[in-house]
């Protein structure tokens, strides 16, 4: 696995390096054509979580709606909590990961942001969430789907400039 | 020969691990979006010189001067008494904190209303009358997230009967400047 996981590393930093010609392209649609029908990730709204939108199940958006220190949350399932100098927005949504050649039973998830944010801090099951892939779950079991908790700290020194939070988390799933 | 040698290495490299880490590996993208309302919150505290309001902290406050006269007596505590020659005044500091949360405002306008229309007595706030009219402005560059302390004050003719209960209500408007 460890061998495999660094001839990806290369091919990869080779890719990116040569793009351009139609040998590199050729690559490329072999790893799209290897993805199918293995491991894959799919997102779902909780029961008591902000409902999920758009895209297929492993490409999802979740809009938290309008929130505010004093009024709260107007989205159904979206809590604000109110500590000094700051306010937390949070829901919960739900996690699966599929595995179609049934080879593993546990993953490993790990949750990054997909842009830099020096505005809000984003935590995933307390876990602070970075640019950088953080270690979410060791040992997720692989078919039944897991509540996660999103939480987004909103500090109440922003003003109008920074009221529009628009992010991404990235998700990636490693069979153990 | 020896560089078509590690292209060809090279090449059987990427395919042999494409294909193992498309296999061992998923990735899923969550877009998470919202619109942060910046907003400003008022609330009563009871100020150490005046009385002890019920509600304190909320934005929903009680000051209870309890049983008043023109002369002597035992005021409740924090109830500050003047006469005057037709009239006798009780009054009593109150806090007012007014938080704001992402709004680049610097102060605020702080206005106040009677809920009801009172012929008999006079309310000021501030030392600014307040009626059930149009809200009177107390002060118009309120500072933030400290306590101000205005002192509401209830003028009560000498006419007025023994045993008059008097109730009323002060509504209170921050707006951010």
């Amino acid at each position: 696995m460890a061998f495999l996981l660094v001839g990806f590393s290369l091919s990869t930093g080779a890719w990116a390096q040569r793009k351009g010609t139609a040998k590199r392209t050729s690559t490329a649609v072999s790893m799209r054509s290897a993805t199918e029908g293995t491991i894959s990730v799919s997102f779902v709204s909780a029961p008591d979580g902000a409902a999920l939108s758009g895209g297929n199940s492993g490409q999802r958006s979740l809009n938290l709606g309008i929130v505010s220190n004093a009024s709260g949350a107007q989205t159904a399932n979206v809590q604000v909590h109110k500590f000094p100098g700051r306010f937390v927005v949070s829901t919960k949504f739900g996690l699966s990961i599929q595995d179609g050649s049934q080879h593993a039973t546990t993953a490993t998830v790990l949750a990054a942001l997909a842009a830099p944010d020096s505005a809000y801090t984003f935590r995933l099951d307390g876990i602070t969430l970075q640019t950088a892939p953080q270690l979410l779950q060791g040992q997720a079991r692989i078919g039944p789907t897991f509540m996660h908790r999103l939480e987004i700290d909103v500090p109440t020194s922003l003003t109008e400039k920074n009221s529009q939070l628009n992010n991404a988390i990235i998700f990636q799933i490693i069979p153990n | 020969m020896k560089k078509l040698t590690l292209v060809t290495i090279f090449a059987a490299l990427m395919m042999i691990s494409s294909a193992a880490v498309a296999q061992t590996t998923a990735s899923g993208t969550l877009t998470v979006s919202a619109t942060v309302n910046g907003t400003i919150s008022l609330v009563f505290n009871s100020d150490p010189a005046g009385v002890a309001l019920t509600g304190s902290g909320s934005n929903a406050a009680t000051l209870a001067f309890g049983t008043v006269q023109a002369f002597g007596g035992v005021l409740t505590t924090g109830v500050t008494r003047t006469a005057g020659a037709s009239s006798f005044t009780v009054s009593s500091p109150v806090d007012i904190f007014v938080d704001k949360a992402n709004v680049a405002s610097s102060n605020y306008t702080l206005k106040a209303q009677l809920g009801s229309a009172d012929a008999v007595n006079t309310w000021t706030v501030g030392g600014v009358g307040v009626t059930n009219g149009p809200a009177a402005t107390i002060t118009a560059t309120g500072a933030y997230t400290t306590n101000v302390a205005e002192t509401i004050a209830l003028t009560i003719p000498f006419s007025t009967a023994s045993g008059t209960s008097i109730n009323n209500s002060i509504i209170f408007t921050a707006t951010a400047n």
